[in-house]
């Protein structure tokens, strides 16, 4: 769907609980998701590590989100 | 929606850092907007310190050698690198001048801009364009270069913006957010309107709020969370999240400009009704959706516990002058503005699977963006 979407199409594909496990982005960013959906579960990012992500103090690992970007695969918030 | 895309991207903002007298102009303005919607509204700052890289002036780099391209042009050619040391001056030199590392630009021929990244090493850095890069590296005489990197980090003070359409009274509580800010224009007034990242986004759960603040029953809680700072590691939501009512369910929007195949969706905390009722929106809504990782302000509620979920819809052109407000398009507002309302609507009236919309609310939402958008 480009932005024409209609009625039948909507919704998840799939389980929608795969959210709370989701895959990284196409080509993007370092490490692929595995987090874990409930309330204080550690949940790896896109952009590098938990431990990535931590360090740098943000949501995603600076570093990996950097050179994701510097490769041209964009991303991610 | 349109208008208010259009009014964020424009000049007088300067691409809405953190910090910046466009940022902040950006807050008064949207503080305003959410005061005519009938929100109570409150400014909540915060300090950031030694995260937001600042390029201060218009980064130089000139190839001397035999063969060499001459006179590269910031942002297309070359751009900063987070990790750079401070070089103001332009210096001369072959090989011990600082380091140039290989970067692809994006589709469009621009490097895009971020302000937060690696911690700064001692040398000075430029990122060059891969293909020139190489052609540095293999000119047979080696590379003489001038460069300047004026590059620094910065403190400064965000400002998160909070509108309250209705007050808890102890049922569901709902926040929609979404951040306002983006990563500046260039020194040398080259614009980064941040029209896709996101303004898109702000747009759509302001018009989201508006709708249901005259929608839901009584009573419903409902606020948004207009957030500084992502770009900056998220640090408008670090400051916000663990300050939200326990068991209050977050709705974020990173990005509202193109929907492409479907919107992404990543779910945090106790979140499964919330999904069940977004799902349940997205088919009444006719929007497509997928699990798909959504790193941005979502994180942090949901590492604060709350149940929520990050919805992603496209950014063409991410954190380069290319993010204009005509890439935004009408349609992605309209259908995340509904999908948004959707699954608020669906909450308040205990979605499942397998209910319809016995109220007709996704009809009604659709019927009131298409007067707004």
């Amino acid at each position: 769907m480009s932005t024409q979407a209609t009625g039948p199409v909507g919704g998840f594909t799939g389980d929608p609980a795969e959210a709370f496990n989701p895959p990284a982005a196409g080509g993007c960013c370092g490490s692929p998701a595995t987090g874990t959906g409930p309330a204080g579960g550690q949940t790896e990012v896109c952009c590098g590590t938990a431990a990535e992500a931590q360090e740098s103090g943000g949501c995603c690992g600076a570093t990996a989100k950097a050179e994701a970007v510097a490769s041209g695969t964009g991303c991610c918030g | 929606m349109r208008a208010v895309v259009e009014e964020l991207a424009a000049d007088r903002y300067a691409g809405r850092r953190i910090g910046t007298a466009g940022g902040r102009a950006a807050v008064t303005w949207l503080a305003d907007l959410l005061r005519a919607a009938g929100a109570l509204v409150r400014l909540e700052e915060f300090p950031v310190a030694g995260t937001v890289r600042e390029v201060y002036a218009v980064p130089t780099l000139m190839n001397w050698s035999a063969g060499g391209t001459g006179n590269p042009v910031f942002r297309r050619d070359f751009c900063e690198h987070l990790a750079s040391a401070d070089l103001p001056n332009p210096r001369t030199g072959r090989g011990a001048l600082g380091i140039l590392v290989p970067r692809d630009p994006d589709a469009a021929g621009w490097m895009p801009k971020m302000i937060a990244g690696p911690a700064p090493a001692a040398l000075p850095v430029l990122a060059v364009r891969t293909d020139l890069h190489e052609q540095l590296r293999t000119t047979s005489h080696g590379s003489a270069v001038t460069a300047a990197v004026p590059v620094r980090t910065v403190d400064v003070t965000g400002v998160n913006v909070h509108g309250e359409f209705r007050p808890p009274r102890g049922g569901l509580s709902l926040l929609l957010t979404a951040y306002f800010d983006g990563v500046g224009d260039d020194p040398h007034g080259l614009r980064f309107p941040a029209a896709c990242d996101n303004a898109a986004g702000v747009a759509a759960i302001i018009e989201a709020a508006r709708v249901l603040h005259h929608a839901l029953p009584d009573d419903i809680g409902l606020s948004v969370a207009l957030l500084d700072g992502e770009e900056a590691g998220a640090a408008g939501s670090a400051r916000h999240a663990p300050t939200v009512e326990p068991g209050t369910v977050v709705i974020n929007l990173d990005g509202a400009a193109h929907l492409g195949e479907a919107a992404a969706v990543e779910a945090g905390g106790p979140a499964g009704p919330l999904l069940a009722a977004l799902d349940l929106a997205g088919r009444q809504t006719g929007v497509p959706l997928r699990a798909q990782a959504m790193p941005s302000d979502n994180r942090r509620y949901a590492a604060a516990g709350l149940p929520t979920v990050g919805i992603g819809m496209g950014m063409p052109g991410y954190q380069t002058p290319a993010e204009t407000h005509d890439r935004v398009q009408d349609a992605a507002l309209t259908f995340a503005a509904r999908l948004l309302t959707a699954t608020a609507v669906n909450l308040a009236h205990g979605s499942n699977a397998g209910r319809a919309d016995p109220h007709g609310w996704a009809d009604r939402d659709l019927s009131t963006h298409r007067r707004l958008a």
